[in-house]
């Protein structure tokens, strides 16, 4: 009877240590699954807050990115892209439904912006080197020559047939500045199709936030600092339920020679790099297509020009640093930027 | 009918008393120290090396190894976490300098190295992402 007691006793106090430990467990619900992975020449990491399935789901987000990559990327030698470049001035080309529609898109900012934003920029990158192993600063002639062939006003489409065609030999496109946006909105299309609510997704650098954090507080997306290099260092946070957050700046791709810094952003005017007085911009929009290619066209615009133009658009918001590390922004961020590094000054 | 209590039951109940106490003592102090950040390194998104950072902890020296003689070595302090020395072409790691807080990471494009800082347990990162 005793040894009986003694171990209900001892069975109680298991019972009591095992309500102990569980008043500490984490609550069951929708799991975090990531994923972190090299493409498009970048950083791509994908978080996702589901149920088991969740690794299946970044299969597929990672599949589509991987098909994204080799139709659009101009260093694979087969993608469409390089195909459109190779036929330059030959013959038009068909192309995958998604290209097309990257390119139409990619167009409709040329229009927007009048000509700032140029995917026909490629001979002026290539002439340059930037994203080489030695790139170099070329003569005036050699920019000037290469020059005649950026307008994106050459470039022809066929709906119809989803061909493209490129009018003069010589030119050639690259889709860098607006292909990650798209892959990402296409991750976040994946996803939403496979019921995730709660997700963000990075695709070097290009952020999609998606329903907010599982608790119901909006993500929180810290603006790149222009000079931490490699690392993702912010000195500001904007807070985004739904968005894509984009940043382009002149620390991303550059090389310096004789102390002066040249980075990836050329001005299709110039084919120099942009020299409008930012060190960066970041673009706050419903789609990270619309986010990649505007920030890019806001970095060249400058202040002024560029923020006057994120004004007039709908839903899109950005901001604009300069070299004496002001920050200045369009309307609809006045009073929603959160400044962490007191380096910075917000200009109101 | 109930028996009266012996001295051997209640050994067994100051027992069961403080075997809960020390699991609840135990819980207490893995949820502070689950306060703290943790530093994950990762090789081509396989993570190869992680380690919790507290106060008054040595600092870390981690080498990775990325293959074909390519490596990046890590320096983990409480304050701070950075790339001290890599044999990358571009050396953009290495001139990133420190990061701090949870959120942040340090990318080695050429040698596919990630060192990122991550939120302790139940602890609310500063940034959730970066937009870069």
């Amino acid at each position: 009877m005793k040894r009986y007691q003694r171990i209900r006793a001892l069975i109680i106090a298991i019972f009591l240590l095992g309500v102990a430990l569980q008043g500490c467990a984490r609550t069951a619900g929708p799991q975090e699954y990531r994923k972190d992975i090299f493409a498009l020449n970048t950083w791509v990491n994908i978080r996702i807050y589901t149920g088991k399935e969740g690794p299946d789901i970044l299969d597929k987000a990672i599949k589509r990115i991987e098909e994204i990559e080799n139709r659009m990327s101009v260093t694979i030698q087969d993608s469409d892209v390089s195909r459109i470049n190779s036929n330059a001035g030959k013959q038009p080309v068909k192309v995958h439904d998604d290209t097309f529609e990257v390119i139409k898109k990619a167009l409709e900012y040329a229009e927007i912006s009048n000509g700032v934003f140029d995917i026909t920029i490629y001979p002026i990158v290539k002439l340059w080197g930037i994203t080489s192993e030695h790139p170099r600063v070329p003569t005036e002639a050699e920019i000037q020559d290469k020059l005649r062939f950026v307008d994106y006003r050459n470039v022809v489409l066929n709906e119809a047939e989803k061909t493209v065609y490129l009018k003069e030999p010589g030119m050639g496109i690259d889709l860098g500045a607006i292909a990650k946006g798209y892959a990402a909105d296409e991750v976040a299309r994946i996803l939403k199709e496979e019921g995730v609510v709660h997700a963000l997704i990075n695709m070097g650098g290009n952020v999609v936030a998606m329903g907010g954090k599982p608790n119901g507080q909006p993500w929180r997306i810290g603006v790149q600092d222009p000079r931490a290099e490699g690392a993702r260092r912010h000195i500001a946070i904007i807070e985004v339920m739904d968005g894509s957050v984009v940043s382009s700046g002149d620390y991303e791709r550059y090389f310096e020679e004789a102390g002066k810094r040249y980075h990836h952003i050329f001005d299709p005017s110039t084919g120099y790099p942009a020299n409008s007085g930012l060190m960066a911009t970041t673009v706050v929009a419903p789609n990270s297509i619309d986010a990649d290619a505007l920030s890019t066209t806001v970095f060249v615009m400058g202040v002024e020009r560029g923020l006057e133009l994120v004004d007039k658009l709908e839903g899109i918001d950005a901001l604009a640093i300069t070299f004496d590390k002001k920050i200045y922004t369009s309307k609809g961020l006045k009073g929603k930027l959160i400044v962490t590094d007191k380096e910075y000054e917000l200009q109101s | 009918m109930r028996m009266p209590m012996k001295v051997g039951d209640l050994i067994v109940y100051i027992f069961a008393v403080a075997l809960i106490m020390v699991g609840l003592l135990g819980m207490y102090a893995m949820g502070t120290q689950g306060g703290d950040k943790s530093v994950v390194v990762e090789l081509d998104g396989q993570e190869v090396y992680s380690c919790r950072v507290y106060k008054g902890m040595a600092p870390v020296e981690f080498r990775v190894d990325a293959g074909n003689g390519q490596y990046n070595i890590v320096l983990i302090t409480y304050e701070e976490v950075k790339i001290k020395e890599a044999n990358c072409p571009d050396q953009v790691c290495v001139k990133s300098g420190p990061i701090r807080h949870a959120g942040q990471a340090i990318v080695c494009l050429p040698h596919r190295v990630v060192v990122k800082i991550t939120a302790g347990h139940e602890e609310t990162p500063d940034v959730d992402d970066i937009a870069s």
